[in-house]
């Protein structure tokens, strides 16, 4: 099956001076289908094991397997979008998606290749947009693209490195809309890991949040989220599941800090 | 702001206006042939230029239109001093200091002499920096994608890309079997260094997320190189060939007026050992207006290829 699993992998940066110990000890599973958020403070070390997961880095403890291989470098059964410069600004919009399809589609001639990139395109709602080169688009718009670009390798898996951090609230929240809008029309679900560091994004969009803490970076809890799906927005922030859940990641996330203030606004 | 070129392409329409008539109704002190008459068809052809500059409203390119108003104004000044220090008032020698007149009308009577010396030095000039630029930009993508390349490419530069070329210009004259090779040589030379650095500068310069991305879709070695590396690299590229193309210019007209048998270099040599000074000047003149438009295109090119930086 398309299992993702992390066993008792250790990361350590090696600058020129000193080296520095960014991930120890992380064993994780990752089933086939599942959503998984990776959320943490900076420095907790959720990217650099989502940059092992992409073959980008590799363990320097431990390994990393996924369909029982070991993942030695990145490969098109893992699409991967970050948060900027996913996209190559010398491209079109249409021009990115083709080169990503390119990879996967062998020897199908360009028509067909232009014909599915206006068809991801318009799947993302960029279909008017697609001669456009990435700085003539808004930042939202160029995860779109990087969205219909990574659903253009249909890949079983997907790594997503704050895809939606450097765009305001609305845009955000349509981003999501759009994920999850494509995520469930496949009919084979894709594995999606996604490191961010908002936590309504976490509960909104994951089967199980992942929580880091850092110095060194580990994993300190795994939270399983039994809200059912479709979510919506709306009934999601009123239900008490959520909000029980948004307290405990506060708390985890940030607890001296939040209790700290909270004592100070009950002493006013 | 259409209001500000306003006024400064009147401004320059008035300079040239006041050339012409200059040029053209006051008296000379000495004889002029045919080239007063010239000079009045340059000035009519400036004024032209100039009213168009006037009348087009295009708020984009609003900028250099200013400055070419300006430009066009300094030409008008220069015309109108060098006028009135020769052909008018004759303060100068008349030896060294031609008038504007016989400069330009000698340059209408080698037109056609002149045009195949910017034949001969075309030749060379795109034969050596053709060279220096696939070599250049092909090496440099190399030594930008690996540590190894980079580092013995980068010491060569060190030590040879100081010496002037031009000190091996006698030597190629010697070494090489004829003086078109030795000049391509040398042209070779005085391009290939800015554009070998500007490339590997431009290859670091590629953002390093945009990198991963690439390794991320499995690219081919050769994809990356042509897809990836290339046209990220590019900026740079058009940098190192700007500063390419000035130098492979110097080179060529130095090689020229050291040993060639045509072209414009040599052109200006021929008849600066004839005390021909008036054609030494027509050269100058051409030369400026050659590397003008030479450099004009490669920044038309440059614009083109770089679109997707706008904004």
């Amino acid at each position: 099956m398309g299992t993702l699993s992390i066993q008792d992998v250790s990361y350590t940066y090696k600058g020129s001076r000193e080296s520095h110990l960014a991930v120890q000890g992380v064993n994780l599973t990752i089933q086939e289908g599942e959503i998984v958020c990776f959320i943490g403070p900076s420095g907790c070390g959720k990217s650099t094991v989502l940059n092992m997961l992409a073959g980008l880095f590799h363990p320097t403890t431990g390994k990393i397997e996924y369909e029982q291989n070991e993942i030695t470098g990145p490969g098109v059964d893992r699409g991967v979008v970050f948060q900027s410069y996913s996209l190559f600004p010398w491209m079109t919009a249409q021009e990115n998606v083709i080169l990503a399809l390119e990879q996967v589609n062998k020897g199908v001639p360009k028509q067909e290749l232009k014909q599915k990139a206006k068809e991801l395109l318009e799947l993302v709602g960029l279909d008017k947009a697609d001669q456009k080169y990435p700085s003539q688009l808004s930042g939202g718009m160029q995860q779109r693209v990087a969205l219909a670009r990574m659903f253009a390798l249909d890949s079983p898996v997907f790594l997503m490195d704050e895809p939606f951090g450097a765009v305001d609230a609305a845009v955000r929240a349509n981003l999501q809309d759009c994920l999850v809008d494509l995520w469930s029309k496949q009919q084979k679900k894709k594995t999606i890991v996604m490191v961010t560091h908002d936590i309504d994004e976490a509960i909104l969009l994951s089967d199980r949040i992942v929580v880091f803490s850092p110095n060194p970076g580990r994993v300190s809890e795994t939270i399983t989220v039994s809200i059912p799906r479709p979510r919506s927005r709306q009934s999601l922030f009123m239900s008490p599941r959520y909000m029980d859940l948004r307290a405990h990641l506060l708390t985890l996330l940030h607890g001296e800090e939040t209790q700290a203030w909270e004592e100070k606004v009950s002493s006013l | 702001m259409s209001f500000r070129i306003g006024i400064r392409a009147v401004v320059s329409l008035v300079l040239w206006a006041l050339a012409a008539i200059f040029v053209q109704f006051f008296p000379n002190s000495e004889e002029t042939p045919t080239g007063s008459l010239f000079i009045f068809v340059l000035a009519v052809i400036a004024v032209l230029l100039v009213s168009y500059l006037l009348l087009s409203k295009n708020p984009e390119k609003n900028q250099k239109k200013q400055a070419l108003a300006d430009v066009s104004s300094v030409f008008a000044v220069v015309l109108i001093v060098w006028e009135a220090m020769t052909a008018k008032w004759r303060v100068v020698d008349a030896f060294i200091f031609p008038s504007p007149g016989t400069v330009f009308g000698n340059l209408w009577t080698d037109r056609v002499e002149l045009l195949g010396h910017i034949a001969a030095s075309t030749k060379l000039l795109i034969t050596g920096f053709g060279f220096a630029l696939i070599l250049g930009v092909f090496i440099g993508l190399l030594a930008g994608s690996n540590q190894r390349v980079q580092g013995l490419v980068k010491s060569l530069a060190n030590i040879a890309s100081p010496i002037p070329p031009i000190v091996y210009i006698p030597y190629a004259i010697t070494i090489l079997p004829s003086f078109f090779m030795s000049s391509v040589f040398v042209i070779f030379l005085g391009a290939f260094w800015p554009i070998l650095i500007n490339t590997i500068n431009g290859v670091g310069q590629i953002e390093h997320r945009l990198i991963d991305s690439a390794r991320t879709l499995q690219l081919s070695p050769w994809t990356l190189f042509r897809r990836v590396l290339f046209p990220g690299a590019l900026p740079g590229i058009f940098s190192g060939a700007t500063v390419g193309l000035v130098f492979a210019f110097i080179l060529l007209t130095a090689a020229e007026l050291i040993g060639g048998t045509a072209g414009l270099g040599y052109y200006v040599k021929y008849f600066t050992d004839f005390g021909d000074y008036s054609r030494v000047v027509v050269g100058i003149i051409v030369i400026g207006f050659y590397v003008t438009i030479l450099m004009t295109l490669l920044q038309r090119i440059e614009r083109y290829c770089l679109r997707w930086k706008q904004r």
